[in-house]
C-alpha cells in the first residue's frame, strides 16, 4: 500500500516536471517496473545514443533502493557487461526520502559524464585516464553500433 | 566446557567487574585471573588453550560499563555515550582523546549533532568545547523547542504538526497520518514509515546504526528512539540489541561471537587474538551454550583443525578445493596442439598425431610438425633434442608432484569420509550394545565402553585427517620423520580399535572383548594425546619447517616442489 502510493506520487512528479533527456514508462501491468531511457547529452562521449534501462522497485520500496539494469550495451567505466551501474545512492547511501527523480538525475549525470574513478570496469577506466582519444573512439563506435 | 566452568565464571564476574574490564582491555591477565583460569583443570595440555565463555548478558554488562564510563567522563546521556562508542568502534581511549579535542566535531561525525551551516546565527565560540547535550540545542531549526528538563531529548514527537497545513509524510504520501516522529534534525516522517524503515534495517540489513530517512541526513537514532519507532516490537528490538553486542564483540579482538546458528554466546580468548600467535597455537574454543559449539578462534576453515595451525589448514583446504589439481592432471596427462592449442590426451597408438580440431599433424614426442620427420616414420629422430627433454622433465615433475599430493589427499579424505559415517556407526554401535546386554550379563552402564571407543575413534580420525595436511607441507627432515612415526602409531592403534568395534560378539567373547576394547581405547587416547601434544610443542618451539612459504612462518630453505 505504502509502496504503491509512493510510486504513483513519484510518477506524477516526474510527469509534471520531466527530466530533459530522460523518458520514463512504467510497465502496463506492473508499476514496480519502469522502462526508462536516457538520450545522451550533446557534450557527452555518447552523443546521439539512446540508452535503455530497467528500473525495478522492490516490494518494500522506498525502504529498500531500486535496482537499475541497462539493456543497451555501453562502453562506460561505471557500467559493466551485465548492465549494472555503480552508484552509491542505489546501495549504502540509499535513504527512503530520496526521490526517484533525483535517482534518475544521478544516473543521467553518470552516463553523460564517465569518470575514471568508476571502479566497475577497471580497464575502461584506465583507458579513459591514459588514452582518452582511444576511449572516445570506442565509445562513439559502440554508441553507433548499439545505441542509435 | 562443563557447566560448572561457566558457573565459576559468573561468580567471578559478579565479584570483580572492574578487574575484568581492565583485563580484557589491555589483553594481559592479572595474577588472580590466571589462578582462576587454571584451577578447573588439573593439568594444562599444550594443545589446549585458556578461554572464557560469556553469555550475551555478560557482554552487555561489559558494554554498559564502558557506556557508563564515557557517560560519566563526558557528562552525556548513556544513550549518547553508547552511540559515540559505537562510532569509534568501542575504542574508549581514542574517543576520549578526540572528544577532548573537539566535542562538536566528534558529535557531528557520529551523527549526534547537526553540522553547523556557515551562515547559521547559532554558530558561536561557546559551542566549540561544550558537550553534546549543549551542542544539540544550538542547531538551527529547533530554537523554539527548548528542552523541558536538564535531560536533553533527542527524540522529538510532534503530535499533531504545528502548521495549519495537514501533514503529508514525504515517504508514503499518506495525508491521514497524524503521528510523526523525528530526530533532532526535525525531518518529520509518520510513525508507520519509521516503523517499516527501522524494522527493515534491523531485520534484513542487520544494521545497528539507523540514520534519519531524509536524504543526506546523517543523524542517528538512539536506542530509545529505535524502541519507540519499533512500537515496542520486542522481537525486533531484541535483535537490535544483539546486533549492538555483535558489533562490540567484532570490535574487540579478544572476543569472538559463537558462529553456530542462533547462538548468542561470546568467547574471550586473548591468547589466540593476535595473528602472530596463530603460528604457535591452535586456539580451538567452545562456547558455554553447548559442548558441540566448538570453533577455531583464529580462523573459520574448520571447527577443529588440531594439530595443524590455521595458516597450514587454510592452505590445504584451498588446495583441495580449487581446480588447481584438475589443472595438474591435465598438465601431466595431456599436451596442447602447437597450432590451435586444443588440449589433447593421447590414449595409445603411434606418435603421429593429427589434431581433431585443426587437422594439424605433429609428433607427440617432440611436438614438432610431422612433415619435418621426413621418412623417419614412427621413430622420432629429434627425440633427444633439448626442448623435448625439458618438456618431458617438466611433465614428469608435475606427475610426481601430483602423485605426492594424491597420497596425502587420499588419506586425508579417507578419515574425513569415516567421520561422515560416524552417525551410522553410532546407531550400529548402539544396537551392538543392546545385543551385548542380552547375550552377556553386562548392564547398560557396563556396555558404555563401546560408545566411548567410537567417540575416541572419531576424535582420533579428526586428528589424523589434519596430520596428513600437515605432513604434505612439512619439509623432509628428521622432525618430519618423528612426526610421521607418531602419525603411524596413532593410525595403527585407531585402525585396530575400529576393527575391534566392528567385530562380532558372542556370549563367550563379550567379556574379553570389553577388556580389549577398553585397553585399546586408553592406548589410542594416549597416542592421540602424544600426537597433539608433540605437534603443539613443535609449534611453540618453532621445530616445524615447511616446504612452501606459509603465512607467518620463515621462508623455507629450499623449495621441494
Amino acid at each position: 500500500m505504502t509502496s504503491l502510493r509512493r510510486i504513483q506520487k513519484e510518477l506524477t512528479d516526474i510527469k509534471n516536471k520531466p527530466i530533459e533527456g530522460v523518458s520514463v514508462e512504467p510497465q502496463e501491468d506492473n508499476l514496480f517496473i519502469w522502462k526508462c531511457s536516457i538520450k545522451a547529452a550533446s557534450d557527452s562521449p555518447y552523443k546521439g545514443g539512446t540508452f535503455h534501462f530497467k528500473l525495478s522497485l522492490p516490494d518494500n520500496f522506498p525502504f529498500k533502493p531500486p535496482t537499475v539494469a541497462f539493456t543497451t550495451k555501453i562502453y562506460h567505466p561505471g557500467i559493466n557487461d551485465e548492465g549494472s551501474i555503480c552508484v552509491s545512492v542505489l546501495r549504502d547511501q540509499w535513504k527512503p526520502a530520496i526521490s526517484l527523480s533525483s535517482v534518475l538525475d544521478i544516473i543521467q549525470e553518470k552516463v553523460n559524464h564517465p569518470s575514471p574513478d568508476d571502479p566497475y570496469e577497471p580497464e575502461i577506466a584506465a583507458q579513459l585516464k591514459d588514452d582518452q582519444p582511444r576511449f572516445l573512439a570506442v565509445a562513439k563506435e559502440w554508441t553507433k553500433k548499439y545505441a542509435s | 566446557m562443563s557447566s560448572d566452568y561457566e558457573l565459576s565464571d559468573n561468580e567471578y564476574y559478579d565479584e570483580d567487574d572492574d578487574e575484568v574490564m581492565y583485563d580484557d582491555e589491555d589483553g594481559s591477565a592479572s595474577e588472580m585471573d590466571v589462578d582462576f583460569r587454571i584451577s578447573p583443570n588439573t593439568k594444562v595440555k599444550s594443545y589446549e588453550i585458556d578461554f572464557d565463555s560469556l553469555s550475551q548478558a555478560q557482554v552487555e554488562k561489559q558494554i554498559s560499563q564502558d557506556v557508563e564510563d564515557i557517560s560519566g567522563i563526558f557528562g552525556v546521556e548513556p544513550e549518547v555515550a553508547s552511540l559515540l562508542l559505537r562510532n569509534y568502534n568501542w575504542n574508549k581511549e581514542r574517543l576520549i582523546e578526540k572528544y577532548m579535542d573537539s566535542a562538536t566535531a566528534v558529535s557531528i561525525a557520529a551523527g549526534l549533532a547537526l553540522p553547523e551551516k556557515p551562515d547559521s546565527s547559532s554558530r558561536s565560540r561557546a559551542t566549540q568545547s561544550q558537550p553534546v547535550g549543549a551542542v544539540r540545542r544550538t542547531t538551527r531549526r529547533n530554537t523554539n523547542e527548548q528542552p523541558k528538563s536538564g535531560k536533553t531529548k533527542i527524540l522529538e514527537r510532534v503530535t499533531p504538526p504545528l502548521d495549519d497545513q495537514p501533514f503529508v509524510c514525504p515517504i508514503c504520501f499518506d495525508d491521514s497520518q497524524t503521528k510523526t516522529m523525528s530526530l533532532q534534525c526535525n525531518h518529520k516522517f509518520c510513525t508507520e514509515c519509521w516503523n517499516a524503515y527501522t524494522t527493515s534495517k534491523i531485520r534484513t540489513e542487520a544494521e545497528h546504526w539507523i540514520t534519519c530517512m531524509a536524504e543526506d541526513c546523517k543523524l542517528v537514532a538512539t536506542d530509545d528512539f529505535v524502541k519507540s519507532a519499533l512500537k515496542d516490537d520486542a522481537d525486533v528490538f531484541t535483535r537490535y540489541q544483539e546486533l549492538v553486542v555483535r558489533h562490540y564483540v567484532s570490535c574487540n579482538k579478544n572476543l569472538k561471537y559463537c558462529p553456530y546458528p542462533s547462538c548468542t554466546h561470546t568467547v574471550s580468548c586473548p591468547a589466540g587474538a593476535s595473528k602472530s600467535a596463530l603460528t604457535t597455537i591452535v586456539p580451538i574454543v567452545t562456547c558455554g551454550a553447548s559442548a558441540g559449539h566448538k570453533f577455531c578462534f583464529g580462523c573459520n576453515v574448520d571447527a577443529d583443525h588440531r594439530p595443524v595451525v590455521c595458516g597450514v589448514a587454510k592452505m590445504w583446504l584451498q588446495k583441495c578445493q580449487d581446480d588447481s589439481e584438475t589443472a595438474n592432471w591435465i598438465k601431466s596427462n595431456t599436451k596442447e596442439c602447437s597450432k590451435c592449442q586444443s588440449t589433447i590426451e593421447k590414449n595409445g597408438g603411434c606418435n603421429h598425431m593429427t589434431c581433431k580440431k585443426c587437422k594439424y599433424e605433429f609428433c607427440w614426442v617432440c611436438m614438432g610438425p610431422w612433415t619435418e620427420h621426413g621418412t623417419a616414420w614412427y621413430s622420432c629422430n629429434r627425440y633427444d633434442e633439448k626442448a623435448s627433454i625439458d618438456a618431458r622433465d617438466a611433465q614428469s615433475r608435475s606427475r610426481a608432484s601430483l602423485e605426492r599430493y594424491l597420497h596425502y589427499y587420499n588419506r586425508w579424505a579417507n578419515h574425513e569420509q569415516s567421520a561422515k559415517l560416524s552417525v551410522e556407526l553410532y546407531t550400529k554401535t548402539e544396537r551392538k550394545m543392546e545385543e551385548m546386554q542380552i547375550t552377556s550379563d553386562m548392564t547398560w552402564i557396563e556396555v558404555q565402553f563401546m560408545k566411548k571407543a567410537v567417540d575416541e575413534v572419531f576424535k582420533c580420525r579428526m586428528t589424523l585427517k589434519w596430520t596428513y595436511a600437515m605432513a604434505y607441507y612439512l619439509e623432509k627432515n628428521n622432525q618430519k620423520e618423528l612426526f610421521e612415526d607418531n602419525q603411524r602409531d596413532l593410525e595403527r592403534a585407531v585402525e585396530e580399535l575400529s576393527e575391534l568395534i566392528e567385530s562380532s560378539i558372542d556370549p563367550e567373547s563379550a567379556l574379553p572383548l570389553r577388556q580389549k576394547v577398553t585397553d585399546k581405547t586408553v592406548y589410542v587416547q594416549k597416542r592421540n594425546e602424544i600426537m597433539l601434544e608433540d605437534t603443539a610443542n613443535g609449534f611453540l618451539e618453532g621445530r616445524w619447517k615447511w616446504n612452501m612459504s606459509i603465512d607467518g612462518f620463515d621462508e623455507p630453505t629450499e623449495y621441494a616442489y
